[in-house]
């Protein structure tokens, strides 16, 4: 079994060395450095759905 | 999933811990001397007993705690600080390796005793706050006494130690508890143990800065949001023993690391011990010194005290349950809360009505408890007087009577508490080898595929995100 938790002794200082952790911070986290590796490098999904629409114009204009 | 990240913590038990009744934290009242008039002291500390430890025998209690093994040491009072040699002592405790806090009303915490305290290898400070400032000055006496508090929370971040706050409960409070935590973020504190004010000492004197058992539930879902709330600043919520037990939010009060914690009884004389200023030896800090003191560092040595209580349990908690705790579906784990709330109300321990399990269970049939002063308390240091719990209807209107089943007669305490299973779908704890869920009626092994399956999903997208990201990027 794992571990009994600590005790919380009443008019102790609680447990100094607890901080929060756990699934939901690291997605955050994760989600964040995500969104700053976007920021970083720009929009490229949009920006190649717009050089591929360009492409399929020129394409459509005969150009080889 | 949300759980505290507790594995460096000198406080963790393991299961030698334990087996080995190793006193792992030792809360020491190091003097009754104190410049606060708080309406609800327990000890009614004030001025400082008359025959308490010299420094001679107050640094022999740190080599006694050391060799015990003792990991984490507490000082209170009364105040603390007001010992003029309290920074020895701290020294002392942490040349043995022990980690060193101090708990405290602060209000004459100067930065000059702060920084001694500093010097001496002092890790961290909590200091009470129990209320917004007006009601917080109001319940301790004096004026300020708020401000202060939270001025010494921010020189303690600043100076680079660990802080904290504790807060006691009573009806007044509920209503600020949103407030104070707002504040409490705003000076960096990282923990915020929370507990409900005992009928002990002052407060049997007023009675009114009780909470009845019935607030419960309005209590419980507010501090489960709170919990949410401080956590999205990485302010870690933590019930103190009196603040339970079991219900729909007691998978956030202990969990540990994504393991589901829960209360497993209370550990007085078990891993921790509760010196009192004069070198009385209790299981616990807040006991009654009437009942539950165990010997006298004068008579005897501390180990000879406390290896014969480990032994004999003379410092353990009694085992028998009456009342509504008897038959409680969470008896033999529980076993009635903690016993200094439950033996200062009503004399004896093993029947805790400030428990939200049975707040609920009440009100579903439709009643709830409130608790009524039938004695007053004595003029000595943890004093207690005698309550009696009255069972009414809901809206308060009065109920004949009931009598109390037979109550099975419990195991003996294990050493090594039981374990409870989790319930996925209504997130209560249920006995191991139970099926269905008698809360929820859900499929236990049903909910838990699920659970587990969602953590698969949950870690495949995760996966996935890292693999798309520059290595760099996904370690941040």
């Amino acid at each position: 079994m794992a571990d009994p938790p600590p005790v919380q002794a009443l008019y102790a200082v609680p447990i100094h060395q607890a901080c929060e952790s756990g699934d939901l911070d690291e997605m955050r986290k994760l989600a964040a450095a995500a969104e700053e590796h976007l920021a970083e490098y720009g929009d490229v999904p949009r920006a190649l759905e717009d050089l591929k629409a360009e492409i399929a114009k020129r394409e459509r204009g005969g150009e080889g | 999933m949300s759980s505290a990240e507790l594995a460096a913590t000198p406080r963790r038990r393991s299961e030698r811990d334990l087996r080995d009744f190793v006193p792992v934290h030792v809360v020491w009242e190091l003097t009754l001397a104190c410049n606060l008039k708080c309406s609800h002291c327990g000890s009614r500390a004030g001025k400082r007993r008359p025959d308490e430890l010299t420094t001679g025998e107050a640094l022999e209690v740190v080599e006694a705690l050391a060799r015990l093994g003792t990991r984490e040491l507490t000082i209170i009072g009364g105040e603390a600080y007001l010992r003029r040699d309290w920074t020895d002592i701290v020294a002392a405790a942490v040349g043995h390796g022990m980690y060193v806090g101090m708990q405290t009303g602060a209000r004459a915490l100067t930065q000059r005793r702060l920084q001694a305290g500093i010097d001496a290898g002092l890790g961290g400070l909590g200091v009470s706050l129990d209320g917004l400032a007006a009601s917080h000055d109001r319940v301790r006496g004096v004026s300020g006494s708020f401000d202060f508090g939270l001025l010494t929370l921010q020189r303690a971040k600043a100076a680079g130690l660990n802080t904290s706050a504790n807060t006691q409960i009573g009806p007044h409070t509920i209503a600020e508890l949103p407030e104070l935590l707002e504040h409490l973020i705003a000076v960096g504190i990282g923990q915020w143990q929370l507990q409900l004010t005992v009928a002990m000492g002052n407060a049997v004197d007023h009675p009114e800065l009780l909470l009845q058992p019935y607030e419960l539930l309005e209590l419980m879902p507010l501090l489960a949001k709170l919990y949410h709330r401080a956590r999205r600043d990485r302010v870690v919520v933590m019930p103190g023993n009196n603040i339970g037990y079991f219900g729909p939010y007691e998978h956030l009060w202990r969990s540990d690391r994504g393991e589901r914690g829960h209360y497993s009884g209370c550990s007085a004389g078990q891993t921790i011990i509760g010196l009192e200023a004069d070198g009385t030896v209790k299981g616990c800090p807040s006991l009654p010194t009437v009942g539950y003191a165990g010997g006298n560092i004068r008579d005897t040595t501390l180990e000879a005290i406390w290896l014969a209580a480990a032994e004999g349990g003379a410092l353990r908690p009694a085992d028998d349950l009456w009342g509504f705790c008897a038959s409680c579906y969470y008896a033999d784990v529980c076993r009635g809360g903690c016993t200094w709330t439950s033996h200062s109300l009503l004399g004896r321990p093993g029947n805790n009505p400030y428990c939200h399990h049975r707040a609920l269970t009440l009100a579903a049939e439709g009643r709830r408890e409130r608790v009524v002063k039938v004695q007053d308390a004595g003029p000595a240091a943890f004093a207690i007087g005698r309550f009696e719990v009255v069972e009414e209807a809901l809206d308060g209107s009065p109920l004949p009577p009931r009598q109390q089943p037979p109550a099975p007669v419990p195991a003996p305490r294990p050493i090594v508490p039981i374990a409870l299973d989790f319930c996925h779908g209504c997130e209560r704890f249920v006995r191991h080898g139970e099926t269905i869920c008698p809360f929820c009626s859900g499929d236990l092994a049903a909910l838990r595929a699920e659970h587990e399956a969602r953590l698969r999903h949950i870690q495949q997208v995760m996966d996935e995100v890292r693999a798309l990201l520059p290595r760099a990027t996904a370690d941040a």
